[in-house]
């Protein structure tokens, strides 16, 4: 059985990311999430303090999870904000374990001890993602805005490594660590983690368009999508463009509300985490309801690869891998050109 | 195989679709699915359960001899065990489940 095939025929969400809070210790300048405010603190600028009961409760959390479950999603990933900021989540991992969902939990590793490490090892998690910027602390600290994250978020993932928790340390590419991704990766083998590579920086999920001064320029891009590291093992990048290259899936845009989905900490549903169309809110809805019945998704999955306009004389089409959410996000609308497709796919060229 | 028990690998994930079991082995991420009776094992194996007894329900549910169900189910039992899907235990399990999750 073909798992991808299987969910779209059956139009099952197979792969769902919930965000779990907007609250993250960190202040990285590229960060996507949106709500900024000025910290009191710091005078820096970070996520909003989310105001009470904003964000899922646990029990809301559990009954999301229950719905998920019977939808028939498998692959559950719990992002934020920084997961560890909520003091019940162990009981949601629990939770999410007990309904027997393959559990990926994305952090900045920074508040996992040796205790977290072994709690994460007794869940049996598919993996721990870990965001780490340079092999140079300085560099970093000066991405994630605060002194001593890197030593931190270090330790994190040793000691995840010495309870055998699988990870995958992600590095997303800019200006600022352009020359530190290799040394990254150098790092991530000798520690016998997996990795992945991302220079796509994205506007924020409020349209704020401040990170996309961190991208790197169309030069360097070219270099590191010809880097051999980046073209034999794995991008965050390249496993998209796998998954839009299939067969199965040639004639929808991208599998955004066709077997993906994404709740936001406030719960709303959306095809995915960076295609920012409300469908619903599980705290007013039945999650399978949304997913199945919603005139947002149905429209969504309408949408077919011929109905994109501004891009049908392009060169480059045949080897594209637009994403319509960054096409929405960025450009405005969902159907038409992507300048971060067309930024990728110049730099990537012909022969790829 | 007898006298002994099987139960499900805590490493593995799973999600039954219209009867037919998808089961992901979490130590190499792969995806695996299996047919009706081996969706029904799947099922059974939720708890601990004696291997006579998971050959027992299947000979009841399904129309073949008895030595025939064995031998299929054995055959079955000892590949998901290679497999990382399911393991066996020489004794009865005491309490409910053994780590944390599951």
């Amino acid at each position: 059985m073909n798992i991808v095939a299987y969910s779209l025929e059956n139009k099952i969400p197979i792969a769902v990311q919930v965000n779990v809070t907007r609250q993250c210790n960190l202040h990285c300048i590229h960060c996507c999430v949106g709500k900024r405010e000025k910290s009191k603190r710091s005078g820096k600028e970070t996520v909003a303090v989310p105001a009470p009961g904003s964000e899922l409760t646990l029990q809301e959390i559990h009954q999301l999870l229950e719905q998920l479950a019977r939808s028939g999603c498998l692959l559950l990933t719990l992002s934020g904000g920084e997961v560890l900021l909520r003091e019940d989540l162990y009981e949601i991992i629990d939770s999410a374990r007990r309904l027997d969902f393959a559990v990926k939990v994305f952090t900045n590793g920074t508040l996992l001890g040796k205790k977290e490490a072994e709690t994460f090892r007794k869940f049996h998690l598919q993996e721990v993602h870990i965001s780490l910027y340079a092999a140079e602390a300085r560099i970093h600290d000066m991405i994630s805005g605060v002194s001593g994250s890197w030593q931190k978020t270090m330790e994190g993932i040793r000691f995840l490594k010495q309870e055998g928790v699988p990870v995958k340390i992600k590095c997303a590419i800019m200006k600022q660590n352009l020359g530190e991704y290799r040394k990254v990766y150098d790092l991530a083998v000798s520690l016998g983690t997996d990795y992945a590579f991302d220079p796509i920086i994205t506007v924020r999920d409020d349209g704020n368009r401040d990170p996309l001064k961190h991208r790197i320029d169309q030069e360097d891009l070219h270099t590191v999508l010809h880097d051999p590291i980046f073209r034999n093992k794995g991008s965050e990048t390249g496993e998209k463009n796998a998954c839009l290259l299939s067969d199965i899936i040639e004639e929808i845009p991208c599998s955004a509300g066709h077997y993906i989905c994404f709740v936001s900490p406030e719960g709303d549903v959306t095809p995915c985490v960076q295609l920012p169309v409300v469908c619903g809110n599980v705290r007013e809805q039945d999650f399978y309801w949304v997913w199945q019945h919603s005139p947002q998704m149905q429209k969504i999955r309408q949408y077919q690869i011929k109905d994109i306009h501004g891009c049908s004389d392009c060169r480059h089409l045949s080897w594209c891998a637009r994403c319509p959410g960054l096409a929405y996000l960025e450009d405005g609308d969902l159907l038409g050109p992507s300048s971060a497709a067309c930024w990728m796919t110049e730099a990537r060229g012909e022969n790829e | 195989m007898t006298g002994k028990y099987v139960s499900r690998n805590e490493n593995t994930a799973s999600r039954v679709i219209d009867g037919q079991a998808i089961i992901m082995t979490l130590g190499d991420n792969t995806l695996h699915t299996l047919n009706d009776v081996g969706s029904r094992i799947w099922n059974l194996c939720g708890d601990q359960k004696a291997i006579e007894e998971i050959i027992t329900v299947i000979h009841e549910e399904y129309a073949a001899s008895y030595e025939e169900i064995k031998a299929d189910c054995e055959s079955f039992i000892e590949e998901m065990c290679t497999k990382g899907i399911l393991t066996l235990q020489d004794e009865k399990a005491v309490g409910e489940g053994s780590g944390v999750g599951r």
